[in-house]
């Protein structure tokens, strides 16, 4: 701890209220300069410095979130912004499934910063409902096209991408759709070692979920 | 997964504040799709911003909606003499500190209302998981103006004079409320410190 006994005008002190601000680049010159030119020379300014960045770091990282109720969040905002959106873009003009997708995520953009798993699995599950939609709308008119997506993964906001690659590989998981607003990759695997492959997948540290989710219908 | 990428800074504040100004512009004229965008891209900093100061998920929800909303129905109160995301910050925190002064019940567990899940692996992550939920119980008893000045330097990345306009207050007070706030903040991390790599 670099606390220090401050006097009026101290230039620790003046330092010190600063470096929050010197940290984030916000600084203008003439206040970065005053900072650099008594942090050349006093050490235990430049250890403040050290856990003011390591300070910064965890806050910014905090995943504050809140249990918010999809269900109702969605009434209240989404109901809006669909007819907003019915409103400016014609359904011809972009694939029904892609409005469909882009409306359901919205509320889920909230889930950006969400941590608890029973609140991911609620987006997951809300960003997700459109792919059906798709696989029936697609299904009708051009059956090559069907992503077959029938899981669903999402990973750590701090997973190596090789070790998710691997692990997919793993699996014999390939993604055909993702990242949705809330993190969620859809995920097609065989559907006989679909089982095998989540419980494969659920056990890796860096993977918060690995569902099954609404199975392909017969062809 | 957190988008601290949207930072101004990182795709030239000027060229985003010049284009945020035209999309307030084609929103005074009712342009849906120009609203559309900026909702995506405030909604989540918004949200996190009322969650810190207000820890009340229902009244976030409503305060966020209230706040964006004005954007949309009365365009006409953005004059364009600030950058639209002072201007949308200042209206969500007005409005969540009068819905504070409205809220009269005390928080009955605001470590379950803002709090940190332990993913997949605790044993894992038991000592970041530590140094986080240390974190966020020195915050909550933090003021919500202490919690908003964090908030918006911290993950926000504002300056102080941004921050003094948000807040409506002197530039003096924005420093005096982060320096006490982080020395609070670093008084309850004293014994954590070495779980930070
Ligand atoms: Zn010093």
């Amino acid at each position: 701890m670099a606390d220090i006994i401050f006097l009026r005008d101290d230039p620790h002190r003046s330092t010190q209220m600063l470096l929050p601000w010197y940290v984030n680049g916000q600084l203008d010159a003439s206040d970065a300069a005053a900072v650099e030119a008594h942090l050349c020379q006093c050490d235990a300014c430049r250890a403040a410095l050290d856990e003011e960045a390591r300070l910064k770091k965890e806050i910014a990282a905090l995943p504050v979130h809140a249990d918010l109720g999809w269900e109702k969040l969605q009434r209240r905002l989404a109901p809006d912004l669909m007819d907003l959106q019915d409103d400016v873009r014609r359904p011809e003009k972009q694939p029904r499934f892609h409005q469909a997708w882009r409306n359901m995520a919205r509320p889920a953009v909230l889930g950006a910063f969400a941590g608890a798993q029973i609140m991911l699995l609620a987006v997951a599950v809300l960003a997700f409902r459109p792919m059906a939609d798709r696989a029936e709308y697609r299904s009708l008119g051009a059956p090559a096209a069907r992503p077959g997506g029938n899981a669903i993964v999402m990973f750590r906001p701090d997973a190596v991408e090789q070790d998710m690659r691997l692990a997919l590989d793993h699996a014999g998981a390939r993604i055909v759709e993702g990242p949705t607003a809330a993190g969620a990759y859809v995920l097609n695997i065989s559907p006989d070692r679909r089982d095998a492959a989540l419980r494969d997948l659920q056990e890796r540290s860096f993977i918060l979920l690995a569902q099954p989710i609404e199975p392909d219908p017969p062809r | 997964m957190i988008e601290p990428a949207d930072h101004v800074e990182a795709k030239g504040g000027d060229a985003r504040n010049r284009e945020e100004l035209r999309l307030a512009a084609r929103i005074g004229r009712r342009d849906l799709k120009a609203f559309e965008t900026i909702y995506r891209r405030y909604q989540p900093r918004l949200a996190r911003f009322l969650l810190h100061i207000l820890r009340r998920p229902h009244l976030v929800e409503e305060v966020l909606d209230d706040t964006l909303m004005v954007l949309w129905n009365r365009p006409d109160s953005f004059a364009g003499r600030s950058k639209l995301s002072t201007w949308l910050f200042s209206i969500a925190y007005r409005k969540a500190m009068m819905a504070l002064r409205k809220q009269e019940d005390p928080i009955e567990d605001q470590a379950g209302e803002e709090r940190i899940s332990p993913g997949s692996s605790p044993e894992q992550h038991a000592g970041a998981n530590r140094v986080k939920t240390v974190l966020l119980e020195a915050l909550s008893r933090l003021s919500a103006d202490h919690r908003a000045v964090v908030d918006l330097t911290y993950f926000h990345e504002m300056g102080y004079r941004e921050i003094a306009q948000i807040m409506d207050c002197p530039v003096d007070t924005v420093k005096t409320r982060m320096f006490h706030a982080r020395r609070h903040l670093r008084q309850e991390l004293a014994g954590e410190f070495s779980d930070w790599v």
